[in-house]
């Protein structure tokens, strides 16, 4: 890790270095005024206090160490063939393309045609409010399916000597759940829970359903249906997505045309051939 | 389901009150209805209206790294902040090699936590800044940028930087950064996916401390949102404005909070890797002696401890505990992170989660204040955006180790101290916390009073209180929560005062199995202690346990046995239990001890991620992987302090 740590200070130095031509000359490194004054906002940002006259030395001392290691490094090629190296960089150009892509701001209509388009990514899931009974298969084996239907006709013929509240047996999680949404209840029940319990119907005992630790009877209270919120109510979401999408397709477009500057020859046919054959999407 | 019957909470209660407990006379009745109408609390009343105390489990990982930490870009990361969380709240993405990828379940939240040390990116061109616009360069971009020509300005802009020929305006100013801070896009993006409620994503990053390769990292969460985050930028090790030494690191959290009223916590990983010198006993690693100070801000900064993940387990290693059949897992001993010094048996006891807690019962003694009173959590410290700890949908620790038939055969890392495999790789960990709700505040409450409990990579749901007065019959009751704060202190809490009457504290523990997941096999207590003579002593109990075993002669209790198909990567739930509970009361309490107590809980074998691999990709199995693993829980200790 240290290594990667150095490169990327190597990195770091170079790229303050080369947009300023004063420091890139023979043996002569320049520390300008700039430069002193961004070594100690960055310091106040980070401390912040303002460094002490033997700190700032310090700071000024370690970007020269750096400056001085980089170009020796430089003049004996490291810079070459080091497949870190060469990925940092490639990344960085990335970055730097993501960066610029971010400015245009989409119109309203721009927004509302892709929320339509992809109601999956906006949608609000269904929600249920129930109170359940639980029979454990560990703990009745055999007997659940015939315990569970034995106590479904009891809870329903409502009467005063079964209460939910006591029958089946104990569940970590409790008994009683309020607006939970899909996602919630197949996390804590398991997935085939959730989707059997959408089938069910509310306002009586229903079931026994199976999750992942026995059998269930459910009492539906209350239940919405999944909806798609409008665009008023969701419009940072809706701009963050679309933006997200674009940010993609613009770096796809944006590396192939850089790849079109080049002339790329690959020395094995069946790639060349496979390669030829497949569109693009990068 | 099918399970052949399980322990019935009661006989469980009665076996081990039979075997372990001759001084207990009185067994608990069988429950009957009238005593489980008795015990429901909550049946008249409304059960859920001042409940003060948490009701659910939230699952996250604190210690994930996108492409913006230098050294997951390095290794191929192509993905960044917005697939970390997409990923994390149940997206389906495509990994940096290509692969679709997708968790069983969404996780509740997240903290990225990418290295402080970061370079940042290029320049952000586009904040808006005024000096920017004011440049006409500057201004010209924008607009063309804004025309749609982002392509064209995109390449003008490297071919001037290439010449070194952007204006020093555009990129000196001191009241804007030169670089796009690597640490406001992290703000931002938590910002953005935080969804209180739904999905929690936490401010954070890791200081990356290592000395001459020796690990002592931690990753730092906050509390707080953007406003008081961005106020300072995160704390990095490199001299003069960072530092590798922890204690460095809790001035700056206390700076930080000063300054901003906001709050900070770290938690610390891979004690495995620094060689011994992550949870000294006597002196530091710069050779100063542990004092008032360092305990007490250790303490104060550091309530939890990350003690599973991808580079190997942390609870114990079998030179400590030799009598524990369960404490060679996923052990990484081969030396400190970079393998660049190799590991010694002396180095064991300061690497490690259990023999710290004993050695905080120690130092506590000595300077009065426990440094290593933690709680545990698991997270997986994955560098490749994709928070995944699950054996059969491992990703691995960075992009050159996702899935793949040539993955297991290079070695991971490789040095003339020693080597460490690709299959070593562990698909591991969770953080679980019970909180009362989805957000950043009641989760980083619940890990700062350490209702937490850490797993290596299943989602079972574990109770554990500790009291006085716990009895078998409120295993029985329908809400053993209620009981269980009412009569005593969930996971990562102090027992309270010993009442005079009262001959040994009392534990209760339940765990539930992963509802997609693997039956349990076990639990267990594990307990610690400061004896009178200075020495630390361990022992673990089992306490509940699947089917019908007997402890043989020695107290061993037999395995739960195997239904792993190696070569089809497939298991059956034809053992152990969906369920166990039980109070256990510990049967060799010495009142004038210091001790502390965490409960393990332990899965029948499944496959490991190795074994999936093989299947998948039809390689072999790596030569000395284990083909089947059993996943575990720890929790966070309860303590007991003498007088207290």
């Amino acid at each position: 890790m240290l290594h990667f740590l150095l490169i990327g200070a190597a990195l770091f130095a170079l790229f303050y270095q080369a947009a300023d031509p004063e420091t890139v000359s023979d043996n002569r490194i320049i520390i300008s005024e700039t430069d002193i004054d961004r070594m100690i906002t960055l310091f106040e940002r980070k401390l912040q206090r303002l460094p002490t006259e033997q700190e700032l030395n310090g700071l000024v001392e370690a970007q020269i160490r750096e400056e001085v290691l980089y170009r020796e490094a430089l003049a004996m090629g490291l810079d070459q063939d080091d497949t870190i190296v060469r990925r940092r960089m490639a990344q960085k150009v990335e970055f730097m393309f993501n960066d610029l892509v971010d400015a245009a701001e989409p119109t309203d209509e721009e927004l509302q045609r892709f929320l339509s388009e992809n109601p999956d990514k906006f949608i609000e899931s269904a929600r249920t409010s129930f109170i359940h009974v639980y029979l454990s298969t560990d703990e009745r084996g055999d007997k659940v399916k015939n315990d569970a239907q034995q106590l479904l006709v009891a809870l329903n013929s409502n009467q005063a000597s079964t209460d939910p509240d006591t029958a089946g047996d104990p569940f970590m999680f409790g008994y009683a759940f309020d607006n939970q949404s899909d996602h919630q209840i197949s996390r804590m029940f398991g997935s085939d829970f959730a989707r059997s319990l959408g089938t069910l119907a509310a306002g009586s005992w229903q079931g026994p359903i199976a999750s992942g630790y026995g059998l269930h009877l459910v009492f539906i209270n209350d239940r919405t249906e999944s909806w798609l919120p409008p665009l008023a109510e969701i419009r940072d979401s809706v701009l963050y997505e679309l933006l997200a999408e674009r940010r993609q397709q613009a770096n796809r477009a944006f590396y192939k045309t850089l790849r079109e500057r080049y002339d790329v020859i690959i020395k094995q046919p069946s790639v060349n051939q496979s390669m030829a054959e497949m569109e693009l999407t990068q | 389901m099918n399970g052949k019957s399980s322990t019935r909470m009661g006989i469980a209660v009665l076996v081990i009150s039979l075997v372990l407990l001759p001084a207990w006379a009185q067994l608990p009745p069988p429950p009957t209805k009238q005593s489980l109408a008795d015990s429901y609390t909550g049946k008249s009343y409304s059960p859920y209206a001042g409940r003060g105390f948490p009701s659910r489990i939230y699952w996250g990982d604190t210690h994930l790294h996108t492409a913006m930490s230098f050294d997951a870009g390095a290794f191929g990361n192509r993905l960044g902040l917005d697939e970390a969380y997409q990923f994390a709240r149940g997206d389906e993405i495509t990994s940096s090699t290509g692969i679709p990828a997708k968790l069983s379940r969404p996780l509740d939240w997240l903290m990225v936590a990418d290295h402080s040390d970061n370079m940042g990116f290029f320049p952000d061109l586009l904040a808006g800044s005024q000096h920017l616009l004011a440049d006409p360069m500057g201004r010209d971009w924008y607009d063309r940028i804004q025309a749609g020509e982002g392509v064209e300005v995109a390449l003008e802009i490297i071919g001037l930087f290439s010449q070194g020929k952007i204006p020093d305006s555009l990129m000196y100013s001191p009241d804007s950064m030169p670089y796009k801070s690597a640490w406001q896009e992290t703000i931002k993006a938590a910002e953005k996916y935080n969804d209180p409620g739904k999905f929690t994503a936490f401010i954070g990053f890791e200081w990356t401390s290592l000395i001459k390769g020796d690990n002592l990292h931690r990753v730092v969460m906050y509390r707080d949102g953007a406003d008081k985050a961005s106020q300072m930028v995160a704390y990095t090790t490199f001299p003069p404005l960072g530092s590798p030494n922890p204690r460095d690191l809790w001035k700056w959290m206390s700076t930080f909070e000063e300054k901003t009223g906001g709050d900070v916590l770290a938690i610390a990983h891979n004690g495995n890797l620094s060689n011994g010198i992550m949870f000294p006993l006597n002196e530091q690693y710069d050779g100063k002696n542990l004092d008032k100070t360092y305990v007490t801000e250790r303490a104060k900064w550091e309530p939890a401890y990350e003690v599973t993940q991808i580079k190997g387990d942390g609870e114990t290693h079998p030179f400590l505990s030799p009598e524990d059949e369960f404490a060679d897992y996923e052990t990484w001993d081969v030396g400190n992170l970079d393998v660049s010094v190799a590991k010694t048996d002396d180095m064991l006891a300061g690497e490690y989660a259990r023999e710290a807690l004993k050695r905080g019962l120690v130092i506590e003694k000595r300077l009065g204040t426990n440094p290593y009173k933690f709680g545990m959590i698991g997270s997986t410290d994955s560098h490749t955006s994709l928070a995944t700890a699950q054996e059969d949908n491992f990703f691995g620790k960075h992009s050159g180790y996702e899935p793949g038939p040539e993955r297991m055969t290079h070695p991971f890392f490789e040095s003339e101290a020693g080597t460490l495999y690709a299959w070593q790789q562990v698909s591991s960990g969770l953080a679980a916390v019970w909180a009362t709700e989805n957000t950043r505040e009641a989760i980083f409450d619940a890990i700062a009073r350490k209702e937490i409990y850490g797993t290596t990579g299943s989602r079972m749901a574990v109770r554990f209180f500790g009291g006085w007065e716990f009895t078998g019959q409120d295993i029985n009751n329908r809400q053993p929560a209620f009981t269980g704060y009412k009569k005593g202190v969930p996971m990562g809490g102090d027992l309270s005062k010993k009442p005079k009457d009262a001959a040994s504290p009392t534990f209760m523990v339940l765990a539930l199995r992963d509802p997609i997941g693997a039956n349990l096999d076990r639990i267990q207590i594990i307990k610690g202690w400061l004896d009178d003579k200075g020495k630390t002593h361990e022992k673990v109990y089992d306490v509940a346990w699947s089917g019908e075993r007997k402890p043989d002669a020695n107290g061993k209790l037999p395995p739960v046995g195997n239904t792993v198909d190696v070569k089809n990567a497939n298991w059956t739930n034809t053992i152990g239990a969906s369920e166990l509970g039980t109070v256990w009361t510990d049967p060799e309490f010495d009142p004038k001890q210091k001790a502390f107590y965490y409960a393990r809980v332990i899965e029948i074998p499944t496959p490991r991620w190795s074994t999936y691999d093989a299947f998948r990709y039809g390689v072999e199995l790596p030569k000395y992987a284990p083909t089947s693993t059993q996943e575990r829980a720890y929790t966070s200790p309860i303590w007991y302090t003498p007088g207290s």
